[in-house]
């Protein structure tokens, strides 16, 4: 018998929420309700879960993480991919404070580089990505399956500096960025951990619930919750009645109690956020830790109090090169998430070229092609994500980019094939043009500067 | 003078005769000998550091045990406590007293974990007397032993059924030096000493199965196979005591634990040979005999080469001593059983 | 001693009163005997108390950076040094103990300090967390503690306060050997510079192309907070050595220009001073000459400093060149004088599980010297104290009177944490004192490797702490002839060996899952085994006549011992 208080303030809150929301609005939303007619500009609640499509003027500020996840020097193409997008996305108009640049290795300063403080993805070494005013957040052995995920999800040692966290808001649109060695749905890290599409999908959707974990409230008793690494499963949860909400347990009928149960008991829980649960860390002691809960059903249960604690992005570009790129958001469940990757399931991604004089492949194909049409654009510029995807050449790239835009609209559209280019259909207006009111939308502006 | 006698003194003069050539310099740091729990080395760089005015526990430098800071780590000492445990087990045997002495005193394990000077000789000295004694000294003698290696422990129950005053005894003297010690020393030694062997937190490789296994193990499952690994080594006292006599449940104890403890050593292994001789009702009844004796002598050849192949000329890795050790494990099982 | 670094520091800082917020920078040129030039800019910022200064709290900063002050200041830090070092610095090459800025640490990172304390331990520990991750945000840099058990406390009396007494302070060190030193570390320096490296030497410095190319590079900033009585100062350093030989070989001779790619730059308009200084090694001339040349003792050392002043109008633009008479083609020379004291650190018998550290500190004054060497070790490496031995290389002779005593702070493994020694030695003259500290790596669990574990480990460096310096006098009696020696007239009183890369025994990356059902099996195999013979039952079984196997005994009982399922055919007791 496990006894976990989270879990179980969790399930309690669900118990009591058709009650309290029934009779009276929680003194908060009233609150936000009163905020909301005042002008005050709070978001409430039920604008964020219910209004996905309709948030077009809250859009004020970007965000990229770019992650290297490679190291060793022959994979000088992944620094390259990385920093080639860092440099373009600061052209256009991410500030350096929003972005978190996540390096695995140093090849700059590596002694095999023959032109040392230098990085360069053509041959003919025409531009220098490093340059002179780089800032690098996580170097070296700091970038790791842990600390990425950490940051998505915004749960950090109350020490780490603001340069190295996501200070992303409801109103944040988020770039991410990814490039390393890869296969069907992982991405490897420093050759030694991997990091799963189910991990980013639920990290992801972390960043989308909007809800605080507070263990101050509640006991609860879990059985026969297995976990197996990071991901849990749990039968059966069986609330008791939090401290604070004693007074209303003669209320409770008993009946209701047992929907409530069967309703918890399929879930299967994954345990990605539990900061206790990281795999290859040494965990302290308490081996109780690993099974605490946060589960999709545990935000449901969440809701009345979900309005305190606001989403960390309104938009999220994800870009992903690597091998089989296309598998690594295909476990995204999460709004308004808009997704491409370099090569579908079964399918390598290549280099693009090699340099002599360095003596290694200088960048990948997929970015290369990305960054050749990036390169054209400049703030001002209106191009819509559309025309960027019809860039596209599977010929050229030799690999099948996949596109994925089934989570970025409410009602949600269904394609057959979200991971494969060939069978895209074009959409008869710009893909975020529907959740964008009278803006255009414009790929890189949207994720590049802010609209303010 | 009894044939006993003269082997003995064969075994003892042999002993001293090595200890004059630079054998013993070789066999030291032999981790097959003597594990950071046993060897002369950690011994001395606790009683230097105790000789300093300092707590040799405070580090994760010494993990023996506090009796241990007394012992003049001097050949003549080990070489007596062989010639003790011979003796010891002489008495115990009914016949052929010669062949048991020599059987201990010329088992190349005990020979050389004598001339390495590890303190596993000790240990089986130690445990032999409390075994071949009677009576309360019985009991107080399984004290020390389990002071010293705390695996022992693992014998009170056969004591107890062999004499009820030797656990009042057992318990007296081991709650005493507990005390002792404590007293002496703070409570800094249990960890280091008891502590160490409990939650196998140093991972230098040794002969046992456990030191590659906690090196691999998942930070998740750590307490709970260490757990397992532990209780394995208690499961047996109980269904052993019922169903043998206490001398041989004792016999299969000191094998079972000698096998399967947290840091095992080929010393151990003597102990538990010499014992054996003891009864040749029980040799004879051997499952295997000839079969793991030449077993033994392959892993014997193979652990120090494998070893040497991974850490020393760096041209084979972990597994081809973890290999090593298994099949010295399974062995050391099936002789066992 | 403590005294004399204070006497030092005073007039210093007295002269930084009258101006309460100052900007001075320098860049001094150093040639080395072997061919080499280090270039060391120091950027030094003297700037009030922000109690004693004006009603406005921020006023104090506009030549200081609020993002390096505001975190020491709301984290109690008297006193704060970080050090960059990448490459090696060669003693016996360069004729020098260490590069020229004294406060240059060993290899890789380091992050060390005194924390104004109240007595609370675990407060100060998370003030000091605090700051080391805030700076390690500020220089692209893990600076900060993985562990609580990273941290090192024992070496106060290695890196006295400047101020203050050590009985109200605490000293926290923070080594980082496996950080090096790349342009993401180079801008927040530039940064933090009231000039930006947009102009005065500091814009010479933002090259990352340029200064990455160099050997031996050294960032580094060490600041002293204000207290009610006097002022702050803030220092940042940059040094790096040239190769001043072209590669198909010639003549050393360089000129600013042809380091830097350009002149004397615009002068930053807020610098007190700025100025060129070059440590004139024999037969040197330069253009244009230098309008102030005058004798200084630099490490042991009396040398003839020339020095250019840059904010002199008509500087700007210009290049300064500098040559050496009728030298046509470098020849390296056969013999290089080495420094007085030198140290070399290297691990011999190095086996994946054992090692041996022999450091070799050489003493080629004519007296003998007293020093303090210290060392600091992860947690995993497990040192053999009892089995230290010296000796004077030359001589199998055993020298133990040599080490007068040590102080020894061993790690508590598993933990994370460190191990720190320190030897108090004798060195003697004309000779090499060479040191063994034998040691065991422990085997770390798969789940501590670093992603690299095949490449090895760094180890810090060792510190040898000179205990008999006296200082450099800024006044000298005009007799003195240049060049002349006293190994005691300096003010470096540490000496860093290089780190080391250590290998470490590693297991099989690719093996959790086999080992722990193969030696799972075994157990069960002998648990299974165990099971079999305690839950059968023995006895003597009789067998019918003429069921017995062939042609054997017919009417005695088989003589041995069968096992009989569940009792059936049970002839005797079960024993």
């Amino acid at each position: 018998m496990l006894i976990s208080l989270r879990a179980a303030l969790l399930a309690a809150v669900a118990l009591l929420a058709p009650f309290v929301v029934g009779q009276e609005l929680p003194p908060q939303l009233t609150q936000q309700v009163a905020d909301l007619f005042a002008g005050n500009g709070s978001v409430s609640s039920g604008a964020t879960v219910a209004g996905i499509g309709a948030t077009g003027g809250r859009h004020t500020n970007n965000w990229a993480v770019l992650v290297c996840a490679s190291r060793y020097w022959f994979n000088y193409r992944h620094m390259a991919n990385t920093l080639a997008m860092y440099r373009t996305i600061k052209r256009l108009g991410i500030p350096d404070s929003n972005i978190i640049l996540m390096l695995a290795d140093d090849v700059a300063c590596n002694a095999r580089n023959a032109f040392p403080a230098t990085v360069y993805a053509n041959a003919g070494r025409q531009m220098d990505l490093y340059g002179d005013g780089i800032e690098v957040d996580y170097r070296g052995y700091e970038v790791t399956v842990e600390s990425f995920l950490r940051l998505l999800t915004g749960r950090h040692p109350d020490h780490l500096p603001p340069s190295k966290r996501l200070l992303t808001d409801a109103s944040s649109n988020v770039f991410i960025y990814m490039t390393g060695h890869g296969g069907n749905e992982f991405l490897k890290f420093q050759d030694n951990e991997e990091v799963s599409a189910f991990d980013i999908a639920d990290a992801i959707e972390q960043m989308w619930e909007k809800r605080s974990v507070r263990a101050d409230v509640g006991i609860g008793v879990c059985f026969g919750t297995v976990c197996v690494g990071t991901v849990c499963v749990g039968a059966v949860c069986v609330a008791l009645p939090a401290l604070p909400v004693l007074p209303a347990l003669p209320a409770l009928p008993a009946l209701p109690l047992l929907p409530a149960l069967l309703d918890v008991a399929p879930v299967s829980m994954r345990g990605v956020a539990s900061p206790d649960s990281y795999p290859h860390r040494p965990t302290p002691s308490v081996p109780l830790s690993h099974f605490a809960f946060r589960t999709p059903l545990a935000a449901l249960m969440l809701y009345p109090h979900n309005a305190d604690v606001p989403s960390r992005f309104n938009k999220l570009l994800y870009v992903v090169d690597t091998c089989q790129a296309n598998t690594m958001f295909s476990k995204f469940y999460s709004p308004n998430i808009i997704s491409t990757g370099s090569s579908s399931l079964g399918e390598n991604s290549y280099s693009h070229h090699h340099d002599l004089d360095i003596g290694v492949a200088v960048i990948d194909s997929f970015t290369h092609y990305i960054l050749e049409y990036l390169e054209t654009l400049g703030k001002s510029s209106k191009a819509t994500l559309k025309d960027f995807f019809n860039t596209y050449d599977p010929a050229r790239i030799q690999s099948h980019p996949g596109i994925s835009t089934e989570l970025s609209h409410t009602p949600r559209r269904r394609f057959s094939s979200p991971t494969s280019s060939a069978e895209w259909p074009p959409p008869s207006q710009n893909v975020l043009a529907a959740s964008q009111g009278s803006r255009a939308a414009v790929p890189f502006s949207e994720f590049v500067h802010p609209t303010s | 003078m009894t044939s006993s006698g003269l082997v003995l003194i064969a075994g003892v003069v042999l002993r001293l005769t090595l200890f004059a050539t630079s054998i013993p310099a070789l066999l030291e740091r032999r981790p097959e000998l003597s594990t950071p729990l046993t060897s002369v080395r950690s011994l001395k760089e606790g009683q230097f550091i105790l000789a300093q005015g300092s707590d040799p526990y405070a580090g994760g430098v010494f993990h023996h045990s506090p009796l241990y800071l007394l012992l003049p780590a001097v050949p003549l000492v080990y070489t007596l406590a062989d010639a003790v445990a011979a003796a010891t087990l002489c008495k115990i045997a009914k016949e052929r007293k010669a062949l048991v002495a020599a059987v201990y005193l010329f088992n190349p394990y005990a020979l050389l974990s004598c001339l390495a000077r590890s303190t596993t000789t000790i240990d089986n000295a130690v445990l032999i007397a409390a075994i071949g004694a009677a009576g309360p000294l019985s009991g107080a003698m399984l004290a020390v032993a389990s002071h010293l290696s705390l695996y022992p422990v693992l014998l009170v129950a056969p004591f107890a059924v062999r004499s009820r005053w030797s656990l009042l005894a057992f318990a007296v003297s081991f709650s005493g030096m507990t005390a002792l010690n404590t007293v002496i020393f703070g409570h800094s030694w249990m960890r280091a000493s008891w502590g160490v062997i409990l939650t196998v937190s140093d991972l230098t490789p040794n002969v046992g199965m456990w030191w590659y296994f906690f090196t691999e193990m998942f930070e998740h499952f750590r307490s709970f196979f260490l757990g397992v690994f532990q209780l394995h080594n208690v499961i047996y006292v109980v269904p052993l005591c019922l169903r043998l006599e206490p001398h041989i449940a004792i016999l299969v104890l000191v094998a079972v634990f000698s096998t399967w403890k947290s840091y095992p050593t080929l010393g151990d292994a003597a102990a538990w040979a010499g014992l054996l001789a003891c009864y040749p009702d029980v040799v004879k009844h051997l499952r295997h005999p000839l079969f793991t004796l030449t077993v033994h002598l392959y892993t014997f050849i193979l652990l120090p080469l494998l070893h040497s192949l991974w850490l020393l000329t760096g041209t084979g890795n972990a597994n081809f001593f973890y290999a090593a050790t298994m099949v010295h494990g399974l062995n050391s099982s099936l002789a066992v059983t | 001693m403590r005294i004399l670094l204070l006497a030092s520091l005073v007039p210093a800082l007295a002269a930084a009163l009258s101006t309460s917020n100052s900007f001075h920078e320098a860049l001094t040129l150093h040639p080395l005997p072997d061919g080499k030039l280090s270039v060391l800019f120091e950027f030094t910022t003297y700037f009030a108390s922000a109690s004693t200064g004006s009603s406005l709290r921020q006023s104090h900063h506009y030549l200081t950076p609020p993002s390096l002050l505001l975190p020491l200041e709301h984290n109690n830090i008297s006193e704060l040094t970080v050090s960059f070092v990448a490459g090696q610095w060669d003693q016996r090459r360069s004729g020098e103990a260490g590069p020229l800025h004294y406060e240059s640490g060993g290899g890789g990172g380091e992050v060390r300090g005194w924390l104004r304390s109240n007595g609370d331990k675990a407060e100060s520990d998370r003030a000091w967390t605090a700051v080391t991750h805030a700076l390690g945000g500020l220089f692209c840099a893990g600076l900060g503690p993985s562990d609580e058990g990273d941290i090192v406390r024992s070496f106060g009396d290695i890196y006295p306060p400047h101020r203050g007494s050590p009985s109200n302070l605490t000293h926290y060190l923070l080594p980082h050997p496996f950080l090096h030193l790349c342009t993401e570390n180079l801008t927040p320096f530039l940064s933090l510079l009231p000039s930006k490296g947009l102009s005065g030497l500091s814009s010479l410095l933002a090259q990352p192309g340029t200064v990455f190319s160099w050997g031996f590079k050294s960032e580094g900033i060490e600041v002293i907070m204000p207290d009610e009585t006097s002022p702050g100062r803030w220092r940042g350093w940059w040094e790096g050595v040239v190769d001043l030989v072209p590669e198909r070989g010639g003549s050393r001779a360089f000129s600013l220009e042809r380091i830097f790619g350009r002149g004397i730059p615009r002068p930053f308009p807020e610098a007190e001073t700025s100025v060129l200084r070059l440590m004139v090694s024999e037969g040197m001339s330069m253009e244009p000459e230098a309008p102030k040349r005058e004798g200084k003792w630099i490490d042991g050392r009396y040398r003839e400093v020339a020095e250019w002043d840059l904010l002199e109008p008509g500087m700007q633009g210009r290049d300064v060149r500098f040559w050496w008479d009728g030298e046509r083609d470098f020849v390296h020379p056969r013999t290089l004088r080495p420094p007085s004291i030198s140290v070399l650190r290297t691990v011999t018998a190095p086996h994946a599980s054992d090692g041996t550290f022999t450091i070799r500190f050489s003493n080629a004054g004519s007296e003998s010297r007293r020093a303090v060497y210290s060392e600091v070790w992860p947690w995993w490496v497990k040192g053999w104290i009892s089995e230290i031995s010296l000796r004077v290389d030359g001589s199998d002779e055993s020298r133990d009177d040599l080490l007068d005593s040590m102080s020894y702070h061993p790690s508590t493994p598993p933990t994370p944490s460190t191990t720190s020694l320190h030897l108090f030695l004798t060195l003697p003259a004309q000779s090499t004192l060479v040191v063994s500290i034998p040691f065991t790596k422990l085997t770390l669990k798969y789940t501590e490797h670093r992603p690299d574990a095949e490449r090895g480990v760094e180890i810090p460096s060792g510190i040898l702490n000179l205990l008999d310096t006296i200082g450099e006098p800024e006044s000298v009696s005009s007799d003195v002839p240049l060049g002349v020696e006293n190994a005691r007239q300096t003010a470096r009183r540490r000496i860093y060996t290089n780190r080391l890369l250590l290998d470490v025994p590693t297991p099989d990356f690719s093996m959790p899952y086999n080992v722990i059902i193969m030696s799972s099996t075994v157990m069960a195999v002998f648990f299974g085994l165990m099971q079999g013979a305690l839950t059968r039952k023995w006895g003597w079984v009789e067998l019918p006549k003429g069921e017995g196997r062939g042609k054997q005994g017919e009417d005695e009982p088989k003589a041995g011992v069968s096992v009989v399922e569940g009792g059936a055919q049970l002839a005797g007791s079960s024993s």
